[in-house]
């Protein structure tokens, strides 16, 4: 096990080099840079060219990407261009965002779907199996920012029922602890807080949970169909156990490898939908935090944005691999 | 290899399609707007007033002329993605599967960093630092959409390359170019079809998702994406703003994901399980 | 729960031919279900198997012997397979039993033992807690007796450290010690009767002779009647007391196998023995026989081998064909069967 993170983590450094090594290619062959987009339009020359030298933007692009480097060793992303603050920093504050929201909607999600390709898989070719089938491809192909839209039409609009954006009220704040409101709220025994920030939850973490139900719903469907064709499977059946007994502990243990197998090939869809629906709704995650700085070519907090977007993936597939050791003897080796 | 037709996958899928299609070419027959023709007076129309099928929107602009150069633009920017990523895709995959070797080796590294990223995080970047025009959105489309049919035609290149009458053409002397031609490609056609289909279904989702965010398309043209994301503003005064284009990429990506279900199914071995 | 011992001969040994019979199907036909058609399989088939008796099916794949091995325990749902005709479990009906008791034979008086023992098993639970599931669903051993059982059953299969075994997930065994470990499991409950599907097809030959001595051994043990299914007609030779031969889902010929493998009757019986490796006459050339199998969409009326039987006229094409008793337990199906 150990041997498996350890090298995993190895393994992720060319990758984080090549990724940042590609966003400051990007940024160099684009036209335009950060001085001219961020200083005020009256900004003579003079100050421009003294802002460049400041940051560095005079300098070759491989010096650049040199001390870049240099300073990611010593765990420093440089300064923002914009917010005049260590990249570092913004990123560790906004983190928690972004990771509350997605925790939610994988909650969410998997207790909804994983079910529901379960009870479509067991009655194949039944009713409740198209049901089942329109409820995800409708879910896969419903653009997450239009269903938020209609979310925020109905359940703001209409219903006044939810806030359309942001993570809590202005001037509300709770101590962090964890970072994620809702478990702070509790920590500081402030229920009517906790209730606050589930209210704003409430729409964004719907929307991402809505996307990935069709995903996941299809994944557990075509797993617990497959599963239920194994010979074990007959063995179960020839030893007299009953059929829910079989599916609890013979197939869905089986079912469950492919299942995360491809929830892990669709982390990046998943992923990408977790930007847009920060966006969609002011959400203060890293989505939010590298859209705005994209937009104005800040580029050490552009290149910490995307290479804390490239660790979480790589953190999430790691731990992918460890659950498929815990779950999968074939891959801890033998006792014999 | 028979086609069953009458599958209702396939009923749904190619009508939706069809409709969005017919939408496309000759949506100019059916309303006598154009759209980006302002008219300030007419502003927030509901649907059908004012000879506005599905309204207009804060400008004035008829909301269905709008529907249709968005259905134009996405078909042409999601088509246009497909053939590229698949024929890029295809060759690089079956020369890898077939070649193996340093190859193999070098294009698997790019895939495997490519695929580091999550999607929409390249697409987003190349946009906002070389700007937006179609041949961008494109580009930023095409950078990682390859890799699928690559991955698929690797595996299946590696098991033809084995296949006897594969390897007797090699060993009678075929060349490259006429193994690849003769006996790998054509063996490729079927899945990369099937991936192209749902592949053209996420590349609309995509260009939706930028056009959106303001990244996409430049916004004198209409997009489905763009009008939803000027649509958002207005979203409690008129909701036709916000829904109509939402129900345009809903249905033309449901009829691509029917349609690829559908054709994957015809293809899917399990179908004739041997029961005895 | 088990079905009372009492039927079971008390000495152990081989039971007497006047004893009822553990297993009887008579008339028994089975059709697959597809969408609103249905294909039948297997045709007006009975056989006999006595208590302690050996009994094999053999054919060639697609011949339905699987399918009959199958709806005994009911292991296919009914939508998708159909039974007709009687089978019956020591002189009660299988097919008119309502599921939960249709369960609680299944493990328990009647187990099964399957073709592929690298699959058989549930890659993902140890051994043990595999065999005790069987022993927590039928008997009311408590968790020390349930591993005292494992051990005995696992030592009954000549596993030297049956601990160690019972702790072990399947991929750490090989095939043979898979199939005995099936074998422990199938007989857990004390049996009547073990079904046991082409158990060895997938094993080397060594392995082989080994998994059948431990069926054969226990079987004497135990006084357990055994269905054995198998194209392999060197095993059934040597082990089988009694054997009916299946084409197209027809019993073609059925007797003691001194009969009908000794001196086989039918044309079809005669074709698949030249075919077997090792029982030809030295100088003569083996044969195999020709065309295929015909598929149950293909069945016309008549004999269903007559297009590759080398006797067939057509008298074979037209007429429903008799089954003719050669001897009181030996019978053909077929017109002009040798004697």
């Amino acid at each position: 096990m150990l041997h498996l993170i350890t090298t995993r983590l190895l393994g992720a450094i060319p990758v984080l080099l090549l990724v940042t090594m590609a966003i400051f290619g990007l940024l160099r062959l684009a036209p335009g840079d950060a001085a001219e987009l961020l200083l005020p339009d009256d900004a003579t020359e003079e100050q421009i060219a003294e802002t460049r030298e400041a940051w560095g933007l005079d300098r070759p692009i491989w010096a650049q990407y040199g001390q870049f480097i240099g300073n990611l060793a010593r765990f420093d992303l440089g300064e923002s261009y914009r917010y005049r603050a260590p990249v570092f920093e913004l990123i560790g504050e906004r983190l928690p965002a972004t990771l509350e929201l997605s925790f939610y909607a994988l909650v969410m999600a998997i207790v909804i779907a994983v079910p529901l390709g379960m009870i479509a898989a067991l009655n194949k070719g039944k009713i409740i199996d198209a049901i089942v089938s329109v409820i995800s491809i409708s879910g896969v192909s419903a653009p997450s920012f239009w269903v938020g839209i209609l979310l925020v039409l109905f359940f703001s609009g209409y219903l006044n029922l939810f806030p359309s954006s942001g993570r809590l009220p202005y001037g509300v704040s709770v101590p962090s602890v964890t970072g994620f409101v809702t478990f702070d709220a509790l920590i500081a025994g402030s229920f009517d807080t906790f209730l606050q920030a589930l209210k704003y939850l409430a729409l964004p973490a719907l929307t991402l949970t809505l996307a990935m139900i069709g995903i996941i719903s299809r994944i557990t469907r075509a797993a617990v169909i497959d599963a239920g064709q194994e010979e074990h499977v007959f063995t179960a059946v020839a030893k007299g156990m009953k059929r829910g007994t079989i599916v609890r502990r013979h197939l869905m243990p089986n079912a469950a490898i492919p299942i995360v197998t491809i929830i892990g090939l669709e982390l990046g869809a998943l992923i990408s939908g977790s930007i847009i629906v920060e966006v969609v709704f002011s959400w203060p995650g890293i989505g939010t935090l590298l859209f705005q700085a994209i937009s104005v070519r800040d580029m050490p907090l552009t290149t910490g944005a995307v290479a804390s977007y490239t660790i979480l993936f790589i953190a999430l597939n790691l731990l992918i691999d460890i659950f498929y050791v815990l779950i999968d003897p074939r891959l801890r080796g033998h006792k014999a | 290899m028979k086609f069953d037709f009458l599958n209702l996958k396939f009923i749904i899928g190619a009508f939706l399609l069809g409709f969005v299609l017919f939408l496309a070419l000759f949506g100019n027959l059916i309303t006598p707007f154009t759209a980006n023709k302002q008219s300030l007076m007419d502003s927030l129309l509901p649907p059908l007033s004012g000879g506005h099928i599905l309204g207009t929107d804060h400008l004035g602009r008829d909301i269905l002329a709008r529907m249709i150069s968005g259905a134009r633009v996405s078909l042409a920017i999601a088509a246009s993605v497909v053939v590229i990523s698949g024929v890029v895709g295809v060759i690089v995959g079956a020369l890898s599967g077939y070649l193996r070797g340093t190859w193999d080796l070098v294009t698997q590294k790019i895939v495997e960093s490519f695929w580091a990223f999550p999607p929409i995080l390249l697409a987003i970047a190349i946009l906002a630092f070389f700007g937006q025009s179609l041949t961008n959105v494109i580009l930023a489309l095409t950078i990682q959409r390859w890799i699928p049919y690559s991955r698929m035609s690797r595996a299946q290149a590696m098991v033809l390359r084995s296949l006897a009458y594969v390897e007797s053409s090699r060993v009678m002397g075929g060349g490259l170019a006429w193994v690849m031609r003769r006996h790998i490609l054509p063996n490729l056609m079927a899945s990369a079809i099937i991936v192209g289909t749902f592949s053209m279904a996420t590349a609309i989702l995509a260009e939706a998702s930028l056009s959106f965010l303001g990244l996409g398309v430049p916004p004198q043209i209409a997009t489905w994406g763009g009008m939803l994301a000027e649509g958002r503003s207005y979203i409690t005064r008129a909701w036709w703003l916000a829904v109509m284009p939402g129900v345009g990429i809903f249905i033309t990506v449901l009829s691509l994901n029917l349609l690829g279900d559908w054709l994957r199914d015809q293809y899917d071995p399990k179908k004739t399980l041997n029961l005895i | 729960m088990t079905l009372s011992s009492d039927t079971r001969p008390a000495d152990g040994t081989i039971a007497g031919q006047n004893a009822a019979p553990v297993l009887s199907a008579r008339n028994l036909s089975l059709y697959i279900r597809e969408g609103r058609n249905r294909i039948r399989i297997v045709s007006d088939v009975s056989f006999e198997i006595a208590a302690g008796e050996f009994f094999a099916l053999v054919g060639e794949s697609g011949s339905g012997k699987t399918m009959i091995a199958r709806s005994i325990m009911r292991l296919l749902p009914a939508s998708m397979l159909e039974i007709e005709g009687d089978l019956e479990f020591c002189g009660k009906s299988l097919t008119s039993l309502p599921e939960n008791r249709m369960r609680a034979l299944r493990g328990g008086a009647i187990s099964m033992i399957f073709q592929e023992p690298m699959t058989s098993l549930d890659p993902l639970m140890p051994v043990g807690r595999q065999i005790e599931e069987t022993l927590e669903l039928h008997s009311d051993l408590n968790r020390r007796q349930r591993a005292e059982r494992i051990e005995t059953l696992l030592t009954d299969v000549r596993f030297a450290e049956p601990a160690k075994v019972a702790a072990m997930f399947p991929h750490e065994l090989s095939g043979g010690m898979r199939q005995r470990a099936m074998i422990a499991m199938a007989l857990a409950n004390n049996p009547q009767l073990l079904i046991a599907d082409e158990p060895t097809t997938a094993l080397d030959v060594t392995i082989q002779r080994e998994v059948m001595e431990i069926i054969q051994r226990l079987r004497r043990k135990y006084g357990l009647s055994v269905l054995f299914i198998s194209h392999d007609l060197s095993l059934v030779h040597q082990y089988a007391e009694r054997v009916g031969v299946l084409y197209g889902g027809v019993l073609m010929e059925a007797g003691p196998e001194r009969d009908v493998i000794g001196r086989s009757a039918h044309p079809y019986t005669q074709a698949l023995l030249n075919c077997a490796p090792g029982r030809r006459v030295a100088g003569e050339r083996r044969r195999g026989i020709g065309g295929t199998v015909p598929s149950p969409r293909d069945w016309a009326p008549g004999c269903r081998f007559r297009d590759r039987c080398e006797r067939a006229d057509a008298a074979c094409a037209n007429s429903e064909i008799p089954v003719k008793d050669l001897s009181p337990e030996w019978r053909a199906k077929c017109l002009r069967p040798t004697e």
